[in-house]
């Protein structure tokens, strides 16, 4: 029965942001940096700090082979080969084993015939740099079985490179299996000199490649397991961003910066509205020497250069992202603390606060249910508008090598680009993408913020 | 009607300014604001006191300074008996529940996010009588009715900015009755109202007086209203209390040329030609820097020697009439 006047307003005041381009503009830029930090782990597939070697060093992006220049650029390939994949003669079963890992496969192979797994692939561009096979096996067979395994990749041209080759006597418990072609042995067992790549001489030629899982055994039937085979050929080119200097995702570092880049901006904004609205209310309205001391300690702090404060201070309080979160917030505490204190100012000299007092209301009640109130709407559109500086911040500090490290940033990225030569090499995929996040993060809370400004501060506004 | 509910004696109210640089190496004394000097009046049960005078003539302070809202430079504030100037924050509570306000713009006198349940609920909750929320809600509705915001369902929940201006000054008037005040200030409560509305306005002020023996403090630049409805009218100039008698005595017969001045001004409903006329000249002398002697004698029609030396005692000239001027005589 009690009617509220609060969802009506709130729905006018929608009307009246989405009426306006700036806030239109702004809520639709947030909306897709909100997306993307949330469907993070569904937008990409790597890690953005663990997931190394993915390609070679920094690699271009992928969907640069569509200029002439680059067509011939090799391009990452990272498979699993699983029970699906391969081709078999059929002789025998193939079927799915759970037992050796998730998505094993496993097969009989009798004495008769051996058994032949293989999977074929076209490959168009020039040799890679490196490729490795990551697996793991297993061998169940009688005590006097010998089985032999054997993996191997035949060129186009019918040519067949033994890479790997492994004769089990009975049994064998599970086994991981590394073929990296940088591997001195490999070289030699290819007869290769050890000036020569595996890579160069494997990838010859363009067309369907095989990789060929082979098997045989003698007297009786014995079991094989495997784990989907990882194929990985580091190429020139890879995925979205291509990658940094040790191979890692960019695109990932990039989606999960921003994550770190909301989170932060958001947190460190909110403590220091937090800070600034209690300082600003209790120095406006208590005046005397609280607002005298409060406001002096404003003014030192915002004459204080903040930036090599900050750098000393993150530097003797180590590197976590919660660190550059509490000193962020504790310079950026004092606009909102001269905003809210003049806004405080006018509010106390209106009569409502003074028919309170007249009802013997006491300090502490009316800030909290006359001022409080009142300066709310204009604590949240300054909320907003510190947002993009916490994130520049961030950024700065992370660029300069004070951030955290283990933490994928957009000034981490940025600064890894700087210190392993992104700009001398030109690596404008490594570059931009950090930098047009940054600045298009910090528009869209700049522009939601001004149309806040614009709708909530009394000053824009008449009186209702 | 003879119980007196409220007492100011001699109070004053100096603001003091900041000093210049200037004025502190040439070792002057801070200028000092005389806003209220030696005023005393009291207020008896059921009574309407006007406070009378023109703008800037310390009328808004005196009742500040009678609801210590602003502390007293000196003199003292007695209520039902009770000397209550120097008493703390804490024990002054009981007696903020005695003394409520009313304000002339009821634009700004209410929280524009609280609904007018909120609004007149608010005092009993910072006097903590509130613990029971269907009394409170009962007292709230025979408060809007009393105030003639019938029916109070219409308006209870509603916010201040869907009300007219005589609306919202009826829920300000509801706010300061809703503690049972023994005494209201109305710092001006009509002179922002159309005028339409302000007769009824003062009415509803009259008839509380009459039926719920509420005392008012009626603070008003317009002697016109304050005749209307008041039964004592102080006349202030520049912080001084200079005529203080009733309502009717002060029309009829005014003693100082102030208040001779004043009542020139109010448009007659019928425009004659006697009368009387005093039209003072000038502006208002700065009450930092007020003049010796009679405050009023630069701008005094009938000044002499006397009056630029010696500052005229407020004294009786029969039948509770006080006046402060060398020359008045009954």
């Amino acid at each position: 029965m009690k009617k509220r006047g609060f969802w009506p307003n709130l729905l006018k005041f929608s009307q009246e942001f989405i009426s306006k381009p700036q806030g239109r503009v702004g809520l639709f830029m947030l909306a897709i940096f909100l997306f993307v930090a949330l469907a993070a782990p569904i937008i990409t597939k790597y890690d953005p700090i663990d997931d190394l070697y993915l390609a070679e060093s920094m690699a271009k992006p992928a969907w640069v082979r569509v200029f002439p220049d680059n067509r011939n650029l090799p391009v990452t390939v990272h498979a699993k080969l699983g029970l699906h994949s391969w081709k078999t003669n059929s002789q025998f079963n193939l079927k799915s084993d759970e037992e050796i890992g998730e998505n094993g496969f496993s097969f009989e192979v009798s004495p008769e015939k051996q058994t032949e797994l293989l999977y074929q692939f076209r490959f168009e561009s020039d040799p890679p740099g490196t490729f490795n096979f990551e697996t793991q096996y297993l061998v169940k067979a009688p005590e006097d079985n010998t089985t032999t395994l054997a993996l191997l990749m035949i060129s186009p041209n019918g040519k067949e490179w033994p890479l790997w080759k492994k004769t089990i006597y009975g049994s064998e418990d599970e086994t991981e299996l590394l073929i990296d072609s940088r591997q001195m042995n490999l070289k030699f067992q290819l007869g290769l000199t050890m000036f020569d790549e595996v890579s160069q001489k494997v990838f010859q030629e363009k067309g369907n490649y095989k990789i060929v899982l082979r098997a045989s055994t003698d007297g009786e039937p014995a079991m094989i397991s495997f784990i989907p085979v990882a194929v990985n050929i580091q190429g020139k080119l890879h995925g979205v961003l291509g990658a940094d200097h040790m191979g890692g995702d960019l695109w990932s570092q990039l989606v999960y910066g921003t994550r770190i880049s909301l989170l932060i901006g958001i947190v460190a904004a909110l403590i220091s509205v937090f800070i600034g609205t209690a300082i600003g209310i209790a120095s406006g309205y208590i005046g005397g020497f609280v607002d005298e001391f409060f406001m002096r300690l404003a003014d030192v702090m915002l004459s204080i250069p903040s930036m090599p404060v900050l750098i000393i201070l993150s530097a003797l309080m180590g590197k976590s992202i919660w660190n550059v979160v509490i000193l962020i917030s504790l310079f950026s505490w004092t606009s909102t603390a001269r905003i809210v204190r003049s806004q405080t100012l006018t509010l106390k000299e209106r009569s409502f606060v003074e028919a309170a007092r007249a009802s013997g209301a006491s300090k502490s009640y009316t800030m909290v249910v006359h001022i409080l109130p009142n300066v709310i709407p204009l604590v949240f559109a300054s909320l907003v508008l510190l947002i993009p500086g916490a994130i520049l911040l961030e950024a700065t500090l992370s660029f300069l090598g004070l951030g955290d490290p283990t933490t994928p940033t957009w000034g981490r990225m940025l600064h890894n680009a700087r210190s392993f030569g992104a700009f001398t090499s030109g690596s404008w995929n490594w570059i931009l993408p950090p930098g047009l996040a940054i600045t298009f993060l910090s528009l869209s809370f700049v522009f939601i913020g001004n149309t806040l400004d614009d709708i909530l501060n009394p000053r824009n506004r008449e009186r209702s | 009607m003879n119980e007196v509910v409220f007492e100011a004696k001699n109070l004053k109210k100096h603001f003091f300014l900041r000093k210049s640089l200037k004025d502190t190496f040439q070792g002057k004394a801070a200028p000092v604001v005389h806003a209220v000097d030696d005023v005393s009046f009291t207020v008896k049960k059921g009574e309407i006191v006007g406070v009378v005078g023109e703008s800037g003539c310390g009328k808004t302070t005196l009742g500040r300074v009678v609801l210590k809202l602003l502390e007293p430079t000196d003199g003292s504030i007695v209520v039902e008996g009770q000397d209550i100037t120097k008493l703390s924050p804490e024990k002054m509570k009981p007696y903020r529940r005695k003394m409520q306000l009313v304000f002339q713009d009821p634009f700004e006198s209410m929280n524009p996010r609280l609904d007018i349940y909120s609004i007149i609920a608010e005092p009993l909750r910072i006097q903590g009588l509130d613990k029971n929320e269907a009394e409170v809600e009962a007292k709230i509705r025979k408060t809007l009715e009393e105030v003639e915001l019938k029916p109070a369902d219409e308006y209870i929940y509603r916010y201040p900015h869907e009300l007219s201006g005589g609306q919202r000054q009826r829920i300000a008037i509801a706010r300061a009755l809703v503690l049972d005040p023994e005494f209201i200030v109305a710092d001006e409560p009509v002179s922002m109202l159309d005028v339409s509305i302000r007769g009824e306005v003062l009415n509803l002020m009259l008839r509380l007086a009459k039926e719920k023996q509420v005392s008012f403090i009626y603070i008003t630049h317009d002697l016109a209203t304050a005749r209307h409805i008041c039964d004592r009218i102080v006349v202030m100039y520049l912080g001084e209390a200079v005529e203080q008698c009733s309502a009717d005595e002060l029309v009829y017969s005014p003693l100082h040329p102030y208040t001779k001045a004043l009542i020139s001004a109010v448009l007659p409903p019928k425009p004659q030609k006697d009368g009387i006329k005093v039209i003072l000249e000038g502006e208002v002398p700065n009450a930092a820097n007020p003049p010796s002697g009679c405050r009023l004698h630069p701008r005094c029609p009938i000044a002499q020697k006397i009056c630029t030396k010696e500052s005229p005692k407020l004294k009786d000239v029969g039948n509770n009439h006080l006046v402060a001027c060398h020359f008045a005589k009954k």
